[in-house]
């Protein structure tokens, strides 16, 4: 027969499926590796640390699960976490992650490898993201074949979509869920093909861990039940959809109540209720289904119109009127902001406030996926050439997906998987078209017909355009059709070791190797340029722990600005154990895991109220904030000042969503508009409005800035505005800390005048000043009637 | 002319008495004095007569040449009976010598007052030496004590310049009040019609003034009533002189008479958590063959001594200290010094003490802002404490720069001071003394009344640092060819606490004019070993990124060369007064450079230094442990000084099986003298090196068979027909 290359000829089957196993288990392993690789460049450039916000109360609690155990973790609570009100830590975490350290932890030690915690804590997202790749690798197989998988497992293991949340150190709980969640996937696919009880209580347990491990799985909550809800619409209703779905559901449904942050929510949110439905419309059709079965067609119309529309229009009053009784719980904030993006904006700005809540821009997606962004249609499309039931999994999962990723930034996290699922889908078909050694045969016009029955797949002949055999779409479908099932490898096998049914020649396809050439390398050069964008991403973009800030000495040599936690180490090393910080939320976990000091408000952003009144003190002038403070115990006030190197974070730029939040608890004693100057500008110099200027925040951040410029003009480098020549005072407050370069500025807060005076006229006392006599108080007299 | 005649009779009386002296002295010559029993016998000269008869024969000749004396002459008459003393009291007083006055009485006019008020005052005086007297006067509060103080004030002046009595010792021996001459009553008109009398007192206050017992001897006398009381044997008895002494207290008298010091210079290098002091003796030896010598320090001396050296001059070799059990409320302690050889009378040696003293200096004043000063405060003893007699002894305090704000001037020194004064100072140096022929001073009563704190407070320009606590481990391990250390300290700066608040700005502008405050630490240098690698510096929160290391390569063992790399450490912030650092610093260095083998024994031997010299900071507490190999047996171990306690124990860690076997060491108070070795030693067998590659090698080939089996094991159990 004709080949476009050489081909080894006599090669035994048992030879060539013990290579291609080897191979697949040194392509994963390999995968594993650079997944692993690519996720270390924070740790390279520079320590092991634990990145941002988030992961430092992960880290913390991890911490104190490993040293007290786990029963003492459940337990946890935390008196130092929004005080005076302190947080029931067990009972408000999703604990999959720090349960999954610490049984590594524990198994290491157990083993004599006395590990680190942190180290684990920082290395568990590589760790996982290598089972992310394999999970991956499994989920494609089962759309495609092997090799699909092994690119899929690639795509994922490198795409920077989902390495900027699982770089070493990034020990959040995405770190593990999206493992959880392709790995779930599978196992619906798998229990939906065989029909398996055993790969639904699989896929249960495995949502179960989801549950445990991430707010996100929501999505695989409504994701299956759409799937299922959709196959039924399709007439697609089958036993091993029956059998799948409840042991899934009921199954999973109970293991997630175990995790007390879940609880009954399943049974009672309307976020779960999608979930209730399909399982109920499932055993209404698996129930008429029997019944059609044993009574005639005639009697079971009639049954059909009245039983089956009075059990729906049962279901559906009964939803409501609990809905309307309050038994179901209405849509959350969070979720409506998921429909319409200007939601949390007006209501609810706290979540506003939070960057990776913002809608996504455009670029990001070709930040984070490149080539893929185009590839993934073209994968779906493919899927909608089969159409078998787990093809229309995938198709509903990036439609979802693609949605949810363009209203948050952070969504972009479950659409990277289907991403690189579709695109290796489609990837792979194209490689497997072009690498086919077999030659067409054109000169044999008759044989179409035997090509499309050799496809093993009943469906794809059939959606093969005959009349437009020409076009290369059509070629590329012709060609891969009777691969599907095995791919590119079994086409080889089939190749060399000629059978009579599967040697029919084909009259289309690709001729000589110049033009498989041609587009192989095209493929090839895509891929290699996809390695060098994510490489490129993930070094300068998604490596920085945010905690450590990196410059450039004047030598190229990398210059190491580490004001958080020298500030941070200063405030656990001299200060008392129990002085409480008040900061804006962002830095409460931080110091919490740093400083270890009892902080008013942090990430947990669960008391809008609490954090209002952070915002309101900060907002307001310093005899308005100074009661506020004593009434918290406050001691020490945390402010991020990035005035003088530059530093964009900074508090002052994240002042307005202060004064919003506030304002929304406080709108007589906060308006926003009182911050901007008469012509709306937002401004921190000489133009400032009196208000903006008299903020505690304001004078905490400019407190003796303008004397570091030795009577020169004063410039803020972030706001690239002159500060004004007469810095502000500060009376109530005074300074207690500031890192190397100003970043972290720490003020203590006075305590009561012990002579009752306010502390205004007791530092003007101090300081020389003559109290100005104002006219004496009128002498009280007796009304005269 | 009777009473003449009387008067003369009693005049002639006398010569009857000067001759009956006469007549009755006799001269002792020549029973107890032969010389001059011979000089009388044979020398020229006028020869004495001695006898009565003698003397008689002689009178008479005189009186028949005429050459008799006066009273040889008159004619002696003897009263037959003497007169009575009634007329010769008459005359007395005149007569009589002048005794001199005891007492002095002395009162106020009468004066408004009434006598029960006035007798408050007078009961409170009474018996209270005279300036104590006018001191509660002083104070009284009420009217009549500034009147009476004034008059007690005049009393005393008038008793010191009028009856020369001592001014000093008076007391007021008697007071008492009298009333004053009666003044017309007054009607006093009261309520209801009815009236009362009003009196007018007057009183006055007499004291009479006498030398007593001052304040100071009363509380003597109490003391010592005090003391009789004093049965028990429990308390030592200061009243009494010790009968029976045990041996180490005659150890004590019989060592005073083997040596004495012909000098003892003592100086003192202050520093901030340090002080240098080396004492040296010149010792004479009394009498030949003693070999010890006995060093006397003061109990506060020797608790915060952590490092006590003593040598001969000029040698380096430490002579044997052995320290005496002494009881615990004693004001020094003994320490016996086993000289080379033994020392023949007569002959001198020169001791040399050296003693680093920690904890011994405290910030004055306590808080200082980030711009001020630091100055701190030292307090010894005025007196090096010997057993023996000392013949001259001086004190040099010198500061590292001269900025010396004060010093104490000792009191009560007089005795030993011959010229100049007994304190001074001259630069950044403070001398006391010297002082002169100073008796063995471990006695109670030297103690009690000369010896005295002296206070040096003087400018520091260094931080005072501590360090709370060390914690070392070495971790020793022949596979890797490596010794791991690993240092967890908590760094406190000891100087004076932060004043207000830490200013970066004034920070910042300090470094940028080089005028760093004194007390504050920005960065630390560290001398680590040469040749060490993969150093790490991290705190609780992660690696701290801004020390900079300076490598010097590995030098063989016994070769010459760099010895050591150069850590330049910055803490996260820099240490201001009274702030805290906690940090790890941990490095591998080669084990060939620290440990070596001997083979006939078969023993490995690793020196371990005890910790990384920081200058001028201590170490509170540290704890020492070393991890040997596992396998490793038969451990040996000396240490250059004594540990306060040690422990075996075992540290399982990477791929062990049965732990390794480990040595803990507790120190104490540890200083740059003490950054020496502890040398340990150990057997280790071929098998043990080979355990841990048969450990893992069993655990992969555990791991590969269950696989195999787990592969081959089918637990459907029902099988499915294959699809044909």
């Amino acid at each position: 027969m004709n080949t476009a290359y050489p081909v080894p000829i006599d090669v035994p089957k048992s030879t060539i499926r013990n290579t291609a196993s080897l191979l697949r288990i040194v392509a994963l392993s390999l995968i594993s590796g650079a997944a692993i690789a690519s996720r270390l460049f924070a740790v390279i450039n520079f320590e092991s640390i634990i990145h941002e916000f988030d992961p430092w109360f992960n880290y913390r609690a991890t911490r104190i699960l490993a040293a007290k155990g786990f029963y003492e973790f459940w337990n946890w609570f935390d008196p130092t976490a929004w005080y005076p009100l302190g947080r029931v830590v067990g009972g408000t975490v999703y604990p999959g992650l720090m349960a999954t350290s610490g049984v590594i932890y524990n198994v290491l030690h157990a083993l004599n490898m006395p590990v680190d915690i942190r180290n684990i804590c920082v290395l568990l997202a590589p760790g996982f993201s290598a089972f992310t790749a394999w999970a991956t690798y499994m989920f494609t197989k089962e759309m495609k074949d092997e090799s699909a998988g092994l690119l899929a497992a690639a795509l994922i293991g490198i795409a920077p979509g989902y390495i900027s949340r699982s770089v070493a150190g990034s020990y959040d709980n995405e770190a593990i869920a999206i493992f959880l969640l392709m790995f779930t996937f599978y196992c619906w696919i798998k229990a939906l093909k065989q029909g398996s009880a055993l790969f639904g209580t699989i896929a249960a347990v495995f949502y179960f861990y989801m549950v445990a491990a991430w707010g996100g799985y929501v999505f695989i909550t409504n994701m299956i039940p759409l799937h299922a809800l959709v196959l039924m619409l399709m007439n697609r209703f089958s036993n091993r959809l029956y059998v799948a779905y409840c042991s899934w559901y009921a199954i999973g449904t109970l293991a997630s109540m175990q995790v007390p942050f879940v609880g009954f929510q399943p049974v009672s949110t309307s976020e779960h209720m999608g979930a209730l439905g399909v399982f109920g419309l499932l055993q209404i059709i698996a129930f008429i289904r029997l019944v059609r079965s044993h009574v005639s067609a005639k009697q079971f119309d009639q049954l059909l119109s009245g039983v089956g529309v009075l059990i729906g229009i049962l279901g559906a009053l009964a939803f409501a009127f609990l809905t309307y009784k309050g038994k179901i719980a209405p849509w959350t904030g969070r979720f409506y902001s998921l429909w319409d993006t200007a939601y949390a904006k007006k209501h609810i700005p706290i979540i506003a406030s939070v960057s990776e809540h913002q809608p996504t821009a455009w670029p990001s997606f070709f930040m984070d996926l490149q080539f893929l962004i185009f590839a993934f249609p073209a994968g779906v499309i493919l899927c909608f050439k089969e159409l078998r039931d787990e093809h229309l999994f995938v198709i509903i999962y990036a439609i979802m997906a693609s949605y949810f990723a363009g209203v948050m930034v952070r969504l972009m996290l479950t659409l990277t998987p289907v991403v690189c699922v579709a695109s290796a889908v489609a990837l792979s078909s194209l490689l497997d078209t072009y690498i086919d050694p077999t030659e067409p045969r054109p000169e044999v016009e008759d044989r179409t017909d035997a090509v499309s029955e050799a496809g093993s797949v009943a469906t794809n002949g059939s959606s093969t355009p005959h009349p437009n055999g020409q076009s290369k779409k059509a070629k590329k479908a012709a060609a891969a059709a009777p691969q599907t099932p095995k791919g590119a490898l079994g086409d080889f096998i089939a190749a060399t070791t000629p059978t009579p049914k599967g040697t029919a020649p084909r009259q289309k396809g690709i001729f000589g190797i110049d033009a498989r050439l041609v587009v192989i390398i095209n493929v090839l050069s895509m891929l290699f340029f996809f390695v060098f964008h994510c490489t490129w991403v993930t070094s300068n973009a998604y490596s920085s722990p945010s905690v450590v800030l990196a410059s450039q000495n004047p030598d190229g040599s990398q210059h190491i600005i580490d004001d958080f936690r020298e500030a941070y180490y200063w405030l656990r090393m001299n200060t008392p154990k129990d002085a409480v910080v008040m900061s804006w939320w962002d830095y409460g976990y931080q110091i919490a895991g740093m400083a270890d000091r009892p902080t008013l408000v942090d990430n947990n952003t669960w008391n809008n109220t609490h954090i209002a009144t952070v915002g309101r003190a900060m907002a307001s002038s310093e005899e308005n904030a100074y009661p506020i403070l004593r009434k918290h115990d406050v001691d020490y006030v945390l402010v991020i000042f990035g005035g003088l190197i530059g530093y964009s974070g900074d508090d002052i730029n994240k002042f307005l969503w202060m004064v919003r939040i506030a304002q929304g608890v406080w709108p007589d004693e906060i308006q926003e508009s009182n911050y901007f100057t008469p012509q709306g500008e937002y401004r921190i110099d000489d133009r400032a409005s009196p208000i903006m200027k008299n903020s505690l925040m304001y004078k905490m951040s400019y407190y003796r800035f303008n004397e570091l410029f030795g009577g020169g003009q004063g410039q803020d480098r972030v706001r690239q505005q002159p500060v004004p020549k007469v810095g502000p005072t500060l009376d109530y407050i005074e300074e207690a800390f500031t890192s190397e370069n100003w970043i972290v500025r720490i003020f203590q807060v006075k305590k009561e005048d012990p002579l009752g005076r306010d502390h205004k006229s007791a530092n003007a006392f101090a300081q020389g000043k003559k109290r100005k006599h104002s006219k004496p108080a009128p002498r009280r007299r007796a009304l005269v009637a | 002319m009777q009473l003449y005649q009387r008067q003369l009779s009693r005049v002639l009386q006398r010569p009857s008495l000067s001759a009956g002296f006469l007549t009755s002295s006799r001269r002792n010559v020549g029973f107890l004095k032969p010389l001059d029993w011979v000089k009388e016998r044979l020398g020229p000269g006028v020869k004495e007569l001695q006898s009565e008869e003698e003397i008689q024969a002689a009178k008479e000749k005189a009186k028949q040449e005429g050459t008799g004396g006066l009273f040889e002459e008159v004619e002696i008459v003897t009263p037959t009976s003497p007169k009575p003393s009634k007329e010769l009291k008459l005359f007395g007083k005149r007569e009589t010598p002048k005794t001199k006055p005891d007492s002095h009485k002395y009162s106020t006019a009468n004066f408004k007052i009434s006598h029960r008020k006035l007798n408050m005052l007078g009961r409170q005086i009474s018996g209270k030496p005279i300036d104590y007297a006018i001191l509660q006067m002083q104070f009284s509060e009420k009217r009549a004590s500034k009147r009476i103080m004034n008059m007690l004030a005049t009393a005393r002046d008038h008793a010191a310049r009028y009856k020369r009595l001592e001014e000093s010792k008076l007391v007021v021996a008697e007071a008492w009040v009298t009333k004053g001459p009666r003044t017309p009553t007054r009607i006093e008109p009261r309520g209801r019609g009815h009236y009362g009398t009003r009196t007018h007192p007057a009183s006055k206050l007499t004291v009479v003034l006498k030398e007593g017992k001052t304040l100071e001897q009363q509380k003597a006398d109490a003391r010592k009533r005090k003391l009789k009381k004093i049965v028990s044997a429990a308390l030592v008895r200061e009243d009494r002189p010790i009968r029976n002494p045990s041996p180490t207290w005659a150890s004590v008298f019989a060592a005073s008479q083997s040596f004495e010091n012909e000098a003892i210079v003592r100086s003192v290098e202050l520093g901030g958590s340090i002080v240098h002091v080396t004492t040296t003796y010149a010792v004479k030896a009394l009498d030949g063959g003693s070999k010890t010598y006995t060093i006397a320090l003061g109990r506060d001396e020797r608790e915060h001594s952590s490092w006590l050296e003593a040598k001969v001059k000029g040698s380096i070799t430490p002579l044997p200290l052995k320290e005496r059990s002494s009881q615990p409320n004693n004001k020094y302690t003994l320490l016996d010094v086993t000289l080379p050889k033994a020392l023949p009378a007569g002959q001198t040696i020169n001791l040399v003490l050296e003693a680093i003293q920690s904890h011994v200096t405290h910030p004055w004043p306590e808080t200082s802002g980030q711009n001020e000063d630091q100055a701190l405060k030292y307090t010894t003893n005025l007196f090096v404490l010997s057993p023996y007699a000392t013949t001259v002894q001086r004190t040099k305090i010198k500061a590292r720069n001269p900025q010396i704000i004060s010093y104490t001037t000792p009191e009560r020194v007089s005795n030993f001071v011959t010229e100049g004064e007994a304190a001074s100072k001259s630069g950044a140096t403070v001398t006391y003394g010297p002082f002169n022929d100073i008796p063995p001073s471990t006695s109670t009563t030297f103690l009690g009344k000369y010896q005295q704190p002296v206070t040096i407070h003087y400018g520091h320009d260094q931080p005072v640092l501590e360090i709370l606590s060390l914690n070392r481990m070495v971790e020793i391990s022949h596979w890797g060819a490596n010794v791991n250390t690993q240092d967890d300290m908590v760094l406190h700066n000891a100087g004076p606490k932060l004043k207000g608040h830490f200013s970066r700005l004034e920070h910042q502008t300090q470094a940028f004019y080089k005028r760093q405050a004194p007390h504050v630490l920005p960065a630390l240098t560290l001398h680590l070993p040469a040749g060490v690698r993969n150093t790490y510096y991290y705190d609780l929160v992660g690696n701290v990124s801004t020390s900079r290391l300076r490598v010097a390569p590995s030098v063989p063992k016994n070769k010459q060369g760099t010895s050591f790399s150069v850590l330049e450490l910055k803490p996260r912030y820099p240490i201001l007064g009274g702030w805290n650092y906690t940090f790890t610093l941990g490095w591998d260095s080669p084990l060939n450079d620290m440990a070596s083998y001997d083979k006939s024994t078969g023993r490995y031997i690793v020196e371990v230094p005890i910790m990384t010299p920081i200058l001028g900071a201590v170490v509170n507490t540290e704890e020492l442990k070393i991890v040997l190999p596992e396998g490793a047996t038969d451990l040996e171990f000396s240490t250059p000084f004594a540990p306060v306690s040690t422990s075996l124990g075992v540290h399982t860690t990477y791929l062990d099986t049965i732990g390794r076997p480990t040595i803990t060491f507790n120190y104490k108070d540890l200083t740059v003298k003490h950054a020496d070795n502890v040398y340990v030693s150990y057997k280790l067998s071929t098998m043990a090196h080979l355990q841990k590659p048969m450990a893992v090698a069993t655990a992969f080939f555990a791991l590969f068979t269950l696989g195999l089996i787990a592969r081959r094991v089918d637990l459907t159990l029902h099988q499915k027909p294959k699809k044909k």
